[in-house]
């Protein structure tokens, strides 16, 4: 699994794409984006569109066709990661949301402690 | 070539193969957390990952003076890290820490045996006996790096060996480098923190950290409120009359699958632990720990002492050592009982031996012990073979006894695996909507938490009978790993594996029905309470919080506090004198353990 993802889309696939790229500064923790995709080169069936936090397990989130848009809910935050997969479970495209440096939200995390 | 020259394109050498590793290792990392190959490369997070990796390879480069031997050899260590931390977040859903340190330290065969299971040794012995042949081959044949007496080399190695005695001994150049808010820390989220500052550059923070591990601040308000909160009436002992046995049986990670989506009733699998929730007191209790860690809720079922109260603490009988942890056990020792631990697994597991001793039991019973005929079923001891040794010790006992039992049959993986009676788990009736490796993964762990179950409703059968007092706690310690099952089905209320429960029983003489939701270490002062031995003054401040913590959230929080700063008071054996100070010395505090 960890060679499989090393060895595909090793630095993000330009056939998936976030709008926003990052999630801005001190906005957040959670916001909407706006997804595109298109993997038609790769696959003419319906593709699997996969949601998932840094280290957890992804969940399903849409069976769709291979090109398309949608807007996520409000539940993108800094690592969430989108995962598309063809049928066979091959993984077309990896995408993560990061985020720039906050120094208000740090200080209260860090002062939770 | 000009000396010069040759010195800068070997230090050109070095820099580019460091340069390398490092986004090497990046990638690797971000592999092992399923996110995109190179977020956050190039962040302040992604160097300090970096640090240790070329700091590795700069060491290796001294040591060997073969430039492709120490980028292999530094290569292969830091795959094997992560591909543990991918193996770990897989069936633990927690990442590597700095806490497994303490378990490579106390590395027995028992815990490699264990380890083992978890990996698929087929694909692993080639590819082990290949890079062991890549290495041979680059000692013997790779020509030398630096000349003989290079002071290159000698100021290299004696850079890098400073940097891993630094790291060793927590030193505070690197606590300024790997700073929180530089890495971006987020407290108490792991995954979090690795996603900004790597899983190499969370761990060197957390080593530097790792010397205030058990210096956690004791908020002396929160811990006084709690002590004015009215205590329970203690339990009385009519005079002469018999004090209970006491049984604590930990089942090895037993959960109710009812609380499956895919399943409703779980009344033919498991019908001991309904009926004894039917008739005792108990109900659900939340665990510290998720796939693994027993002895996270074994420590704070012994203790009382929640874990939350020491975030850097991950495996406390590794990580707390002192000549007395306070615990129930000694609470029932000075009650007059003999007190007694069993296991049938190797005593160095998880330093149990160790840890029971500074935790007070009489005597600590492992496999060895066992008799020569006890049964196995699949890799481990049985729960039948547990039981017999309870019965046994109970049997030839001439003094009120404490029992605590750890079972082990139930320990994961749960495929692959052949069992003592294949036909009775083939008949398991399938839940809906599980098949394929789901399928044989939850058969497989159901036939084992029957058996548990089983062996509940025979000790209880047992004690019973004995027309002697008693008391039965049983438990499970935390969900097991069955990453099948709960991707195909999930939960009732749709939360994850970490942020269900586990069923908890405590049934026996006199004890009345009431259903409670506790957390682990809440247990000890349930058990206390059921046996009627007088509970310490720390263990009726727990009592006395276990109502107040069904309240409101903000009410809970602060009496979590409260909780955790008494704790902290407890270890450190200060409680009593804080007691003396608040109260007055009138209310002996017999909860000084040092």
């Amino acid at each position: 699994m960890m060679l499989m993802l090393a060895g595909c889309s090793a630095f993000g696939s330009s056939e998936l794409e976030f709008n926003p790229a990052q999630l801005p500064a001190c906005k957040g923790p959670l916001i909407v984006v706006h997804l595109r995709w298109n993997f038609e080169a790769e696959t003419g069936k319906p593709v699997r569109i996969y949601i998932s936090s840094p280290g957890e397990a992804p969940k399903l989130w849409s069976f769709t066709g291979p090109k398309g848009e949608a807007n996520t809910g409000r539940w993108m935050h800094d690592g969430s990661t989108i995962t598309v997969r063809d049928s066979k479970g091959r993984l077309l495209g990896i995408r993560t949301l990061e985020t720039t440096f906050c120094k208000r939200s740090a200080r209260k995390l860090l002062n939770q402690r | 070539m000009p000396k010069a020259k040759n010195q800068l394109i070997k230090a050109g050498l070095i820099v580019g193969l460091c340069i390398v590793l490092a986004c090497v290792s990046w990638i690797l990392d971000r592999a092992s957390m399923s996110i995109q190959l190179f977020t956050y490369g190039w962040s302040y997070g992604f160097w300090a990952n970096a640090i240790p990796v070329a700091a590795l390879f700069v060491l290796l480069l001294a040591l060997f003076n073969r430039l492709v031997l120490a980028g292999l050899v530094t290569l292969v260590l830091v795959f094997a890290l992560y591909f543990a931390n991918y193996l770990k977040l897989k069936y633990l859903a927690v990442p590597v820490s700095f806490g497994d340190v303490y378990l490579l330290e106390n590395l027995h065969l028992a815990t490699l045996r264990l380890l083992t299971d978890y990996l698929k040794s087929g694909i692993l012995i080639p590819v082990l006996l290949l890079v062991m042949a890549a290495i041979g081959i680059l000692a013997w044949k790779e020509r030398a790096f630096f000349v003989r007496r290079s002071i290159m080399r000698a100021g290299l190695g004696g850079l890098t060996l400073f940097f891993m005695i630094s790291l060793g001994t927590g030193a505070q150049w690197l606590g300024r480098v790997y700073e929180a808010h530089k890495l971006r820390v987020i407290p108490y989220a792991p995954n979090m923190t690795i996603l900004h500052a790597g899983l190499l550059g969370s761990l060197v923070y957390s080593d530097v950290e790792r010397v205030r591990a058990l210096d956690e601040p004791v908020d002396r308000a929160a811990a006084a409120s709690l002590l004015a909160l009215s205590p329970k009436p203690e339990p009385v002992k009519a005079e002469g009359s018999q004090r209970p046995d006491i049984v604590i049986v930990q089942s090895e990670s037993f959960f109710d699958p009812a609380i499956l989506a895919s399943l409703d009733d779980t009344r033919d699998l498991l019908p001991n632990i309904h009926r004894a929730l039917a008739q005792g007191i108990g109900g659900t209790m939340d665990p510290p720990t998720f796939g693994g860690g027993t002895l996270r809720t074994e420590f704070e079922v012994l203790t009382g002492i929640p874990l939350a109260a020491y975030p850097q603490v991950e495996f406390p009988y590794l990580q707390i050592s002192q000549k007395k942890i306070p615990s129930i056990i000694q609470v029932a020792d000075r009650a007059g009982y003999a007190t007694i631990a069993i296991h049938g697994n190797s005593g160095t597991f998880w330093n149990r031996s160790k840890a029971f001793q500074e935790i007070g039991f009489g005597q600590f019973l492992t496999k060895d012990d066992f008799s020569d005929d006890a049964p196995l079923d699949g890799t481990y001891l049985s729960d039948t073979a547990m039981t017999d040794e309870i019965i046994r010790k109970l049997s030839t006992a001439h003094a009120p006894t404490l029992i605590f039992a750890i079972s082990i049959e139930a320990h994961g993986p749960y495929w692959g695996k052949s069992v003592a009676d294949p036909a009775r788990r083939a008949a398991i009736p399938a839940p809906q909507g599980l098949h394929d490796e789901a399928l044989q993964e939850y058969r497989s762990y159901a036939y084992h938490i029957r058996n548990a179950d089983q062996q509940l409703g025979r000790l209880w059968q047992f004690l019973a009978a004995r027309h002697r007092p008693y008391v039965l706690m049983f438990y499970g310690d935390h969900l097991p790993s069955l990453p099948h099952v709960y991707k195909q089905s999930g939960f009732d209320n749709g939360q994850s594996g970490p942020l269900q429960f586990v069923p908890w029983v405590i049934v026996g003489s006199g004890v009345g029905h009431r259903t409670v939701h506790v957390h682990s270490w809440m247990m000890g002062s349930e058990i206390l309470e059921a046996a009627g031995v007088a509970p310490t003054p720390y263990y009726r401040s727990l009592a006395s919080a276990e109502p107040e913590l069904q309240k409101d959230a903000a009410h809970q929080q602060a009496i979590e506090n409260g909780v955790y700063s008494m704790a902290r008071l407890y270890l450190k054996g200060r409680l009593g004198e804080f007691i003396n100070s608040e109260k007055g010395p009138g209310d002996v505090a017999t909860d000084s353990s040092r």
